[in-house]
């Protein structure tokens, strides 16, 4: 059984760093509800509670196009990868055929070379 | 990425979005077929020599013995390569430019050039909209994410 202490300490560690994980997007986040008058400059409550700043970004930035665009990318990236993945992956873990690891070792190039 | 992106033009497919979906998909299979590999490598062998003695052929096996096995592994396949893919913002510069197309990073990057002395919580608010995509997959996925992390931690 670990002591009490040890069990306490452990607990302020890991508190400890994912507050330090957590702060930079909760600044981020809080920030977004400020008005632009406020200057904020690093971590402040929320002064603001509406959806203004998110509404006026989404139309300004053009994100009900660029959503949809990256959606479709990572959408059928993510499904034809996953689906030749799980063929070579199979093929190359399971069997053992000629050439296979040379077919490995040249798709793995790919991890080396980016485009 | 500049022999690319010419090579994208001689087939005259430059600024439409398969410039940015065939390059990732490569990159992804490599990432993926290393992933999976190591995943199938840990399957116990005999399971699949069971399986062909039952009769069961190549793909049968796949779908019914190992699928099982390997599904917490290709779910966080998923997430990881979604991520990356979602992220995804130098490729989408250099591809799109000029063109009618778009993704969400790039929609970043007008708030970087025309506004930059602008307004910083217009800024944060599509900084928000751009991660929360990727947030919501994780969280969905979360469960698998962490099993799929810890297979093959320990052999039992």
């Amino acid at each position: 059984m670990t002591s009490r202490l040890d069990r306490y300490s452990t607990y302020a560690a890991l508190g400890l760093f994912s507050a330090l994980a957590i702060y930079p997007l909760i600044s981020i986040l809080f920030l977004a509800f400020h008005k632009k008058t406020d200057n904020v400059t690093g971590f402040s409550l929320p002064t603001t509670i509406s959806l203004h700043t998110f509404t006026a970004a989404w139309t300004e930035g053009g994100f009900a196009k660029g959503m949809w665009g990256s959606f479709l990318v990572a959408g059928s990236v993510t499904a034809v990868a996953a689906a030749l993945s799980l063929l070579t992956g199979y093929a190359l873990g399971t069997m053992r055929f000629r050439g296979s690891g040379l077919w490995f070792n040249l798709l793995v190039l790919g991890l080396i070379f980016r485009p | 990425m500049i022999p690319l992106y010419y090579d994208f033009q001689d087939v005259h497919l430059s600024g439409t979005y398969w410039t940015l979906i065939l390059p990732q998909i490569g990159q992804s299979v490599s990432l993926g077929t290393f992933w999976m590999r190591a995943v199938f490598l840990t399957t116990p062998r005999s399971l699949v020599e069971a399986a062909r003695i039952d009769g069961a052929g190549s793909l049968r096996i796949l779908r019914s013995v190992l699928f099982p096995q390997v599904r917490p592994a290709l779910l966080t396949l998923c997430v990881l390569v979604f991520m990356y893919t979602w992220n995804e913002f130098l490729l989408a510069l250099v591809m799109l430019q000029g063109s009618n197309n778009t993704t969400a990073p790039l929609g970043l990057s007008y708030f970087a050039g025309v506004t930059r002395s602008g307004d910083p919580t217009k800024v944060a608010a599509a900084a928000v909209m751009v991660a929360l995509p990727v947030v919501a997959v994780y969280l969905v996925l979360q469960r698998h994410f962490i099993r799929g992390v810890l297979a093959g931690a320990l052999k039992g």
